[in-house]
């Protein structure tokens, strides 16, 4: 009876060539005298057979491809009639990333400067947020999920990670992405919205794992407004805000944008903590 | 363009649906080309974004899967499996002459996460491997729903098959 229970486990690969050499003999062996795995293995064989001959592939109609190829020429053209000046002008978008590069390295020098080196450990959350901003900007990061609202992203992050993700719908928003990664063990959910000015990148991890601060951690000042208020501004960029806010007690998101600070944080005011 | 047409074909049931699904996803992969990243799996990323959609798209109209009775197909192979051990003979007694269509609705009558592992696997003849890239999950979690997937279709295709009449009586 065990043994039945172990070729079970086997029928999948060995339906489609996959069994292991060692393998191979054992399930031969129970199949040649056991015929109800014998007839498990062969109802498989057969289904797969079958479904392969009577299902043919099919060309893609020359006419559907045309008016996809159509569809796709219109946007293009449109597009390029409203572009910004930023799409426009690569020159505008380098100078934009040069700018990033080097504040991160700004910021980078003034953590190892000798006085404060010893008490950073952890990679701080605000400067992840920016270095990521600007990895989007450049295409470096690439969302694996996209949809035209947030909704289209639920399922995507529900499975996959044991936080709340905050999904605010963004007013005139042309698509959202999403991304997963992994820090060290914790888990970091990555949202950007594209919107006609440019876009909005979101950062999202568990704040308990945050306050705890071995991975990711945060400036006490940060730590404090967020606890009291459930938000945190920081206005110490010109060329990009980044705000900050707690999202059903478990969640902190930090969005990064090229817009104004108070722009941005009415975008997600809804998000607060409740 | 041509696995993507046959999958949305596979999952929506027919061609009107499945020219929207194809057009929604090139627009979409279109919209978003600047951000997808040269040297990863392209075909699998337009995949994803098809499959995506046709999830938000159909969400409401989930099936459940309703209860499947396999013994009678395995009681009846057993009789069968007694009489003949050709395979093409075997296959007709089982499954009749289900025209292509019919197979094809069987396929769309499968829940979609059966679905697509079936589709890759036995239709694309995609490896494991491959169907996990595309489905976004573990080589494990693809050999188990082929393995329910094939059992699925194959009570359908039996159902379907002793519908029209074609049971050979050989009790």
């Amino acid at each position: 009876m065990n043994e039945c229970k172990k070729i079970q486990q086997f029928i999948t690969d060995a339906v489609d060539n996959r069994l292991k050499e060692a393998d191979k003999e054992f399930f031969q062996s129970h199949i040649s005298k056991c015929h109800s795995c014998r007839n498990d293995y062969e109802l498989d064989v057969l289904t797969k057979d079958f479904v392969k001959t009577k299902i043919s592939r099919q060309t893609t109609p020359h006419e559907i491809a045309s008016r996809i190829k159509q569809d796709i020429d219109k946007h293009v053209a449109q597009e390029q009639r409203t572009r910004g000046v930023f799409a426009q002008y690569p020159l505008a978008r380098a100078a934009v990333i040069a700018m990033l590069v080097f504040g991160i390295a700004f910021v980078l020098y003034f953590l190892n400067s000798p006085d404060i080196q010893n008490t950073v450990q952890a990679a701080d959350m605000m400067d992840k947020s920016i270095e990521n901003y600007g990895l989007f900007l450049a295409g470096t990061i690439q969302p694996q999920q996209i949809g035209q609202n947030v909704d289209e992203l639920r399922d995507y992050f529900q499975e996959r990670v044991e936080f709340p993700v905050a999904l605010k719908p963004v007013k005139d928003c042309e698509w959202v992405g999403g991304v997963l990664s992994d820090y060290d063990g914790l888990s970091l959910a990555h949202l950007v919205y594209k919107l006609p000015g440019g876009i909005v990148y979101v950062y999202q991890t568990n704040w308990n794992a945050v306050l705890e601060g071995d991975k990711i951690s945060l400036s006490n000042g940060a730590v404090t407004s967020l606890n009291q208020t459930g938000w945190y501004v920081n206005g110490t960029h010109d060329e990009y805000s980044v705000v900050m806010w707690l999202y059903n007690d478990e969640t902190v998101c930090t969005a990064v944008s090229s817009m104004e600070k108070d722009q941005l944080r009415q975008m997600f005011a809804e998000d607060t903590q409740e | 363009m041509d696995i993507l047409y046959n999958y949305a074909l596979r999952l929506t049931g027919n061609p009107e649906d499945a020219n929207d699904l194809l057009q929604e996803t090139y627009l979409k992969a279109y919209r978003f080309w600047d951000k997808f990243e040269k040297g990863t799996n392209c075909r699998a990323w337009l995949f994803r974004i098809m499959r995506n959609s046709y999830i938000n798209r159909y969400r409401k109209a989930v099936k459940t899967p309703e209860h499947v009775d396999y013994d009678e197909i395995k009681e009846f192979y057993n009789t069968i499996r007694e009489q003949s051990t050709d395979a093409n003979d075997l296959s007709e007694r089982l499954f009749g002459q289900l025209l292509d269509d019919q197979v094809a609705t069987a396929i769309t009558d499968i829940p979609e996460e059966f679905r697509t592992v079936v589709i890759l696997c036995d239709i694309e003849g995609f490896t494991y491997e491959e169907a996990a890239e595309f489905v976004d999950c573990p080589i494990g979690t693809i050999r188990s729903r082929l393995h329910r997937g094939r059992k699925l279709l194959r009570d359908k295709l039996f159902k379907y098959a002793h519908e029209r009449g074609y049971e050979v009586k050989d009790k």
